[in-house]
């Protein structure tokens, strides 16, 4: 039996941009369009000449050409696109194995039908776009039809780690048969296309479990708010009966106020009517639902602990946050707000300022308290208390915002700026 | 000596708040020279611009404290404005005339004195905003606010303003400690961007006035925080 050629180098460059560029779709990119259409192209024309050129290489100096063709793609992933050098590697690794797969299965069958004929033959390539099309096309479907979570997909450094490990084994084990001295025939072939699609299976599946995890996070946040705004609808009911009954104690009320003579009698009567009128007023309405909800319920937390809170409000332009983000945000910044104020004696001091606009291409979100002690703040330029802040402040830098604390003039500011997404 | 109006009809708390005023004073030492209107309708006859701060009541008779408002925003956009009014929370028109601060009835001394403590820390902040720059013939007395941005040449510093470019002899650092009390920050080694004409802020570069401006990666966590401090501190 003659020893069968291996894979030209220009299909193995062409299943590797194609795997990358199929996954690049979901990610944010760094730079305007026209930038990243050059460098793509760039990428493409560099890692083609570099694997075409590095063909004929001997055996030593394979794995080191197949790690630098590894390095472009994956230098490209994270400095066009906007991505953590973990995310890239996982990225890269996905990429790289789908690769391997495409190119083994076509070069199999291409060797399985005619083992001599050139690759660079019309009927050669004509499989060569068949095979190609079908596999990244229906992976592209795949992708496509699944489900996606809102924004950014999370993968952690093990869940990234995993994959790479997972497709260095792969890589390592489908290209056992190539090493020097035995002979390379079709069982050799089916081995490294059989470890590779193993390989793409597997990764496959770690990727759909991060999905679905993502998926179930963004439905537990969404469980939380829509319990919230079920409580409030509920409140608002029962504030409505209390009114209609109430309406009827204030005539009574205001006839036995008129008749009163005694004028600290008459101020202390008025004053605990305002009090009660006050809880009427939590109602809110920002133009974000999701931020109306959490304004009220803490606006009627802090009615409770006689804290007074004020609010200027424009939620229209959030819509980019997902539910999650805004509740942790302004949830985590109100609940600090509180519970600083609380621990302060003089009901008078205990005051709470939330405003949140739009200014220009950005969003503004500002919580401020009074306090007059300044709070200890750990290396992190985080207050020791309420770490929670850990999680505002990833969830800002994800969106490419920025967070600010300051103490001063006894007042505790916490600010978050977002740049706005275009067309949105 | 700076210049309060209250807008408010009812002359128990036209009182009160004449009286927090005056008790601001003994306290803080700053001089008012207050003016009170009885309704929107009256401080809007014949409205000059020649308040610092105007406390308005949402719930008046004829005209309301926000119609007012709007009204004042249209004749005078430099004038703080802060609200006072018995509802806890404020939707979208509050921010839309500029203002994202009131006080909530009945007001108590304390929560309206640090109210009063800080526009009256922003009156002072806006002071501070001429910069004199050396040019060929003498020197140029320049608003700082219409500065978009300040670039280094060698020993020159290249202004960009809307009203036109031009150079002055000098280092940016020098510029940049002189302009330390008003928004300007660094986007990369060589710019020193005015904070308040930043439209828009993309991967690695921002918008400044008609201006795209690369965005360093060093300089870029600083010159963030900074914009974020300067938009969600002036609140107008």
């Amino acid at each position: 039996m003659t020893a069968l050629p291996d894979i030209p180098r220009l299909y193995t460059a062409l299943a590797e941009c194609l795997a990358v560029l199929l996954f690049t779709p979901a990610l944010a990119p760094r730079f305007s369009k026209a930038v990243t259409g050059s460098v793509t192209l760039l990428w493409v024309v560099v890692l083609s000449a570099f694997l075409g050129l590095t063909g004929n290489v001997p055996g030593g100096l394979w794995i080191p050409c197949m790690t630098a063709a590894i390095g472009l793609s994956y230098l490209y992933l994270w400095g066009v696109w906007s991505i953590t050098l973990l995310e890239a590697g996982y990225h890269c690794a996905r990429a790289f194995i789908l690769a391997e797969l495409a190119a083994s299965v076509e070069w199999q069958l291409h060797c399985a039908l005619w083992p001599a004929r050139s690759p660079w033959e019309p009927l050669s390539l004509l499989l060569l776009a068949l095979v190609y099309g079908a596999l990244f096309g229906g992976m592209c479907y795949w992708l496509h039809i699944s489900p996606q979570p809102a924004g950014h997909l999370q993968i952690s450094g093990s869940a990234a780690l995993t994959a790479v490990m997972l497709a260095l084994t792969a890589f390592a084990v489908s290209n056992l048969g190539f090493l020097p001295g035995s002979d390379i025939n079709m069982s050799i072939f089916s081995i490294r296309t059989l470890v590779d699609f193993s390989g793409v299976l597997i990764l496959s599946v770690q990727h759909e479990q991060l999905r679905e995890n993502a998926l179930h996070n963004e439905l537990a946040a969404m469980d939380e708010v829509l319990h919230r705004q079920y409580e409030q609808y509920k409140r608002s009911k029962e504030g409505i009966n209390l009114i209609n009954r109430r309406y009827h104690e204030l005539k009574v009320q205001l006839a036995r106020i008129r008749e009163e003579q005694d004028q600290t009698k008459q101020n202390a009567a008025i004053a605990a009517m305002e009090q009660n009128i006050r809880q009427y007023e939590a109602e809110n309405k920002t133009g974000n639902p999701v931020l109306d909800t959490i304004l009220t319920a803490k606006t009627m937390e802090c009615q409770q602990e006689n804290i007074t809170i004020t609010s200027v409000a424009d939620g229209r332009m959030l819509g980019f946050l997902t539910i999650r983000e805004l509740c942790t945000i302004v949830g985590v910044a109100l609940d600090n707000a509180i519970a600083a104020v609380r621990a302060e004696p003089d009901p008078e001091k205990r005051l709470i300022k939330v405003a949140v606009y739009s200014q220009g291409g950005f969003a503004m979100l500002r919580f401020e308290h009074y306090t007059e002690t300044a709070p200890a703040l750990d290396a992190d330029g985080l207050p020791q208390q309420g770490s929670d802040l850990k999680s505002v402040r990833t969830t800002v830098g994800q969106h490419g915002g920025s967070m600010t604390l300051h103490w001063e003039n006894n007042w505790w500011t916490l600010r978050i700026l977002f740049p706005l997404p275009k067309n949105k | 000596m700076i210049r309060v109006a209250i807008v408010e009809d009812d002359a128990e708390v036209q009182g009160v708040l004449q009286e927090y005023v005056r008790r601001y004073t003994r306290q803080y030492g700053t001089e008012f020279e207050v003016t009170v209107f009885a309704d929107g309708v009256d401080i809007l006859d014949n409205y000059r611009a020649v308040y610092d701060i105007i406390f308005l009541d949402v719930e008046m008779k004829h005209l309301d404290g926000m119609t007012t408002a709007e009204r004042i925003r249209q004749m005078d956009a430099e004038v703080i404005l802060i609200f006072i009014t018995n509802m806890a929370q404020y939707a979208i028109r509050g921010y839309s005339v500029g203002a994202l601060d009131y006080v909530l009835k009945p007001v108590p001394y304390f929560a309206f004195s640090q109210q009063l403590l800080k526009a009256v820390a922003r009156l002072e902040k806006r002071a501070k905003r001429y910069l004199t720059v050396p040019v060929e013939g003498g020197l140029r007395r320049l608003d700082t606010a219409s500065i978009y941005y300040l670039e280094s040449e060698g020993h020159r510093v290249h202004f960009y303003t809307d009203e036109g470019d031009f150079s002055a002899p000098g280092a940016l650092k020098a510029f940049e400690e002189k302009l330390a009390d008003c928004p300007f920050a660094r986007c990369n080694s060589g710019y020193l961007v005015n904070l308040a004409q930043v439209r828009e802020l993309r991967q690695s570069t921002v918008q400044v006035g008609p201006c795209e401006l690369q965005v360093s990666r060093p300089k870029r966590k600083a010159f963030l925080a900074a914009l974020t401090d300067y938009i969600g501190g002036e609140g107008s």
